[in-house]
C-alpha cells in the first residue's frame, strides 16, 4: 500500500507540474477557500485571545455586585440601590472574600479641569481595597490610603490619559485638579492599561469613597456598587451563593420575587464575548466553506477532463499491468495533493491577508492562527479532494484496456 | 506441454443488430521458443486474436491456457498480473507515455511489481542497453525518431522477461530501413531463445519468422512451417 501511494504520489507529482497553469487555476478555488476561512478566523481568534488577556488584566477572580432593575420596574419609578449598609452586611458576613471595595460613580461624566485645560471622565469613589481588586496599581505616588477615606480627604489617583488630556506635567503628584467644583490633590498616576474593545482604561479618575459620598449629598439615594476579589481557595459558585442569599434577606425579598441585583464574574463576562466571537466565526466559516465545495466541483470538473485527456495513458498502463487500484491510487492522489497545495497556498495567503488587515486598522488586536484551524483546512481540502477525486479515479480505474488503447 | 494453447476461440460483437464473428472456434498451440507471424487482410481477425492473446480482450468462447494458467477463469487483477509478468506488447504506434522519458517508460512495468526504484532503474539501463539505446535513456518519446520509439517500447517489453513478446504491426510506422532494424533486433532475441508473437500484413516481416499462420474471415486459413529461412 506505502509503495503504491508513494509511486502514485510521484507520478501526480509529474502531472501537476506537467500542467502548472492549469494546476494552479484548478487548485484556486480551494486557495481563495482557504484563504477566507484562516483570514477569518485569525482576526476573531486574535480578537478572542486579546480579550481574554485584557479580562485576566481585571482581576480573573473578582465578583462585581450592582443594583439591577428591570425596565418595567423603572417605568414605574422604582430603583433598586445597593447601599452602604449592603456593604458593611458582605464585609461581615460573607466568607471567602479577601479584599472588598464599594465603588460609588459619578453621576454622569464629570469635568475635570487643570489650569485652562478641561475634559470630561468618569470619577469613581472607592477605598484602598480596589488596587487589589482591579489590579490597578500606581506607577507614581500613592494609591488611596483607608485614612484618606476616614478623613474624607480631597485627593485624586488618575489615569494616564487623564494626565494626557489635561496637560499635566509626566509626573502629575502634587498638582492640584478641579472636580466638579472642588479642587483635589493629586497623589497617584496609575499603570497605563491600555484600550480594551475601543475603550482607554485610562480615562480613569479615583477619589476617596467618604469623600465622593459627602460630594453627592443625596444620601439616601445612594447606589453603590460593589467590587470584590476572592481569597485563594474560594469558589466562585459558593461566594455568588452566599452574597445572592444575604442581600436578597437583606432587600426582604419574597421567594417568588426576582433578584433586585446581579453578580457578575470576569469569567463570566468573558464567556459572553467568547460566545459571541465563536458564533461569528462559525458563521462566517460557514460562509466561507461554500467557497471550497465550490472549489472542489471546479476539481472534480479538471480531474475528468484530465481522466478523458490520458484515457489512451490509462490503457497503456493498463496493458503493461496496472490493476485498478494503481490507477484509482493515481488519480486520486493527484485530485488530494491538487486539493492540499491550494489548501497550503491558502493558508498562507488567508494569514497573511488576516495580518494585513488587523495592522491596518489602528486598535485592531494582532491576528493569531490557532493550530486546529491548520489542522481543519487542511484536512477539509484533503477531504474535499478525495470526495470530488473519487468520482473521477473511479471512472479511470473501471476503462476497459482495450477500449482505453483504441480511444483516440 | 505447449505455452499456449487455445481451442474454440470465439470473439463476437454486436454491430447494431448484426453479430460479428471478429474470431470464430480458433484452436493453436504455441511451443516454448518459437517465432510466429499471424497474417491476414484486414478484417481477418488477426488484431482481436492478439489482444486475447495479450489479456486485453476476453473471448467470447473457449478456453485459453498460458504458461500454467486458464486465463479464461482470471478474474481482472489477475488479468493485469498476466500482462505484467508473461507478456511483453509491442504496438504500431509505440504507445509509450508522453510525459516520461525513455528510462521512465521502460521503469513503468516494474512499478506494477513493487520493484524499489533503484533495482528498476538498473534492470531498465540493461534493457534499454540491450535495443541500443543506453545514450537516448533521458529523451522524452517526442524527441525521438520512430525507431527509437520502437525500440524504448520493445525494451519496455523486455524489463519484465515476459514468456511471450506480442507484437501488433511492430513494423507498421516505420520506413523500411528502420523495419529492418527492428526485425533485425526481433531475430536476435529469438536466437536467445524468446517466444515472439507478432501480427502483420506484410510478407517481408512474416518471411523472419518460423511459422507463418494466415487469417480469414475469423477462422485459420492456413499454417505452415517455414523449413528453411530464406536470408
Amino acid at each position: 500500500m506505502f509503495y503504491v501511494m508513494l509511486e502514485s504520489t510521484r507520478s501526480a507529482l509529474i502531472s501537476i507540474l506537467a500542467h502548472g497553469l492549469r494546476s494552479f487555476l484548478t487548485t484556486l478555488g480551494i486557495v481563495i477557500g482557504v484563504a477566507s476561512v484562516i483570514a477569518v478566523v485569525s482576526l476573531t481568534q486574535g480578537m478572542s485571545a486579546f480579550i481574554g488577556e485584557s479580562f485576566s488584566s481585571l482581576g480573573s477572580n473578582s465578583l462585581t455586585v450592582q443594583s439591577y432593575t428591570p425596565i418595567a420596574e423603572q417605568m414605574r419609578g422604582v430603583r433598586a440601590r445597593l447601599t452602604p449598609e449592603d456593604l458593611e452586611l458582605i464585609e461581615r458576613r460573607a466568607e471567602g472574600v479577601a479584599s472588598i471595595t464599594p465603588i460609588l460613580y459619578g453621576s454622569s461624566a464629570s469635568q475635570v479641569r487643570y489650569a485652562a485645560q478641561t475634559t470630561f471622565s468618569q470619577i469613581m469613589g472607592t477605598t484602598y481595597a480596589y488596587r487589589e481588586v482591579s489590579q490597578s496599581y500606581v506607577q507614581l505616588g500613592r494609591f488611596i490610603a483607608e485614612s484618606d477615606n476616614l478623613t474624607r480627604r480631597r485627593v485624586t489617583v488618575i489615569g494616564s490619559k487623564v494626565r494626557d488630556d489635561l496637560g499635566l506635567p509626566e509626573n502629575p503628584v502634587n498638582k492640584y485638579v478641579e472636580l466638579g467644583g472642588e479642587w483635589f490633590k493629586v497623589i497617584g498616576l496609575l499603570e497605563t492599561k491600555g484600550d480594551f474593545m475601543g475603550f482607554s482604561q485610562d480615562d480613569i479618575v479615583l477619589v476617596p469613597y467618604a469623600t465622593m459620598r459627602s460630594l453627592q449629598g443625596n444620601q439616601a439615594r445612594t447606589d453603590i456598587q460593589i467590587q470584590l476579589s476572592l481569597s485563594e481557595n474560594a469558589d466562585v459558585e459558593d461566594v455568588t451563593r452566599q452574597l445572592t442569599a444575604l442581600l436578597r434577606n437583606a432587600h426582604d425579598l419574597s421567594p417568588d420575587e426576582d433578584d433586585d441585583f446581579v453578580i457578575n464574574t470576569a469569567e463570566q463576562l468573558m464567556n459572553t464575548f467568547d460566545t459571541v466571537i465563536n458564533m461569528v466565526t462559525l458563521v462566517i466559516g460557514g460562509i466561507v466553506s461554500i467557497s471550497l465545495l465550490v472549489g472542489g466541483i471546479g476539481i472534480m470538473n479538471i480531474m475528468l477532463v484530465s481522466v478523458t485527456e490520458r484515457t489512451r495513458e490509462i490503457g497503456i498502463c493498463k496493458a503493461i499491468g496496472a490493476k485498478r487500484h494503481h490507477i484509482l491510487a493515481q488519480f486520486l492522489i493527484e485530485a488530494i495533493l491538487l486539493s492540499l497545495l491550494g489548501g497550503l497556498i491558502g493558508l498562507a495567503l488567508g494569514f497573511g491577508l488576516g495580518a494585513a488587515i488587523s495592522s491596518s486598522i489602528e486598535s485592531f488586536p494582532p491576528a493569531s492562527i490557532p493550530l486546529w484551524a491548520i489542522v481543519l483546512a487542511l484536512g477539509f481540502s484533503g477531504f474535499v479532494g478525495i470526495l470530488f477525486g473519487i468520482l473521477p479515479a473511479a471512472k479511470a480505474a473501471n476503462l476497459d484496456p482495450i477500449d482505453a488503447l483504441r480511444y483516440e | 506441454m505447449a505455452l499456449i494453447r487455445l481451442s474454440g476461440i470465439s470473439r463476437h460483437y454486436e454491430m447494431g443488430s448484426q453479430l460479428v464473428r471478429a474470431l470464430d472456434e480458433v484452436d493453436v498451440e504455441i511451443e516454448r521458443n518459437e517465432y510466429v507471424a499471424f497474417v491476414g487482410s484486414s478484417g481477418s481477425g488477426k488484431s482481436t486474436f492478439l489482444n486475447i492473446l495479450g489479456c486485453l480482450e476476453r473471448p467470447t468462447l473457449g478456453q485459453y491456457y498460458l504458461n500454467g494458467a486458464h486465463v479464461e477463469e482470471l478474474d481482472h487483477n489477475q488479468l493485469a498480473e498476466i500482462r505484467n509478468r508473461e507478456i511483453g506488447f509491442i504496438f504500431q504506434s509505440f504507445n509509450l507515455l508522453p510525459r516520461a522519458n525513455a528510462l521512465g517508460n521502460v521503469m513503468q512495468p516494474l512499478v506494477y511489481r513493487r520493484i524499489g526504484y533503484r533495482q528498476r532503474r538498473e534492470m531498465a539501463t540493461e534493457a534499454l542497453r540491450r535495443v541500443g539505446l543506453e545514450d537516448r535513456m533521458d529523451h522524452l518519446p517526442n524527441q525521438l525518431s520512430g525507431g527509437q520509439r520502437q525500440r524504448v517500447a520493445i525494451a519496455r517489453a523486455l524489463v519484465t522477461r515476459p514468456a511471450i513478446l506480442l507484437a501488433d504491426e511492430p513494423t507498421g510506422n516505420l520506413d523500411s530501413r528502420t523495419s529492418t532494424e527492428i526485425m533485425y533486433l526481433f531475430d536476435q532475441l529469438h536466437a536467445e531463445g524468446q517466444t515472439l508473437i507478432l501480427v502483420t500484413h506484410e510478407e517481408d516481416i512474416a518471411r523472419h519468422c518460423g511459422r507463418i499462420v494466415e487469417l480469414k474471415d475469423g477462422r485459420i486459413f492456413r499454417d505452415r512451417q517455414r523449413t528453411e529461412a530464406a536470408h
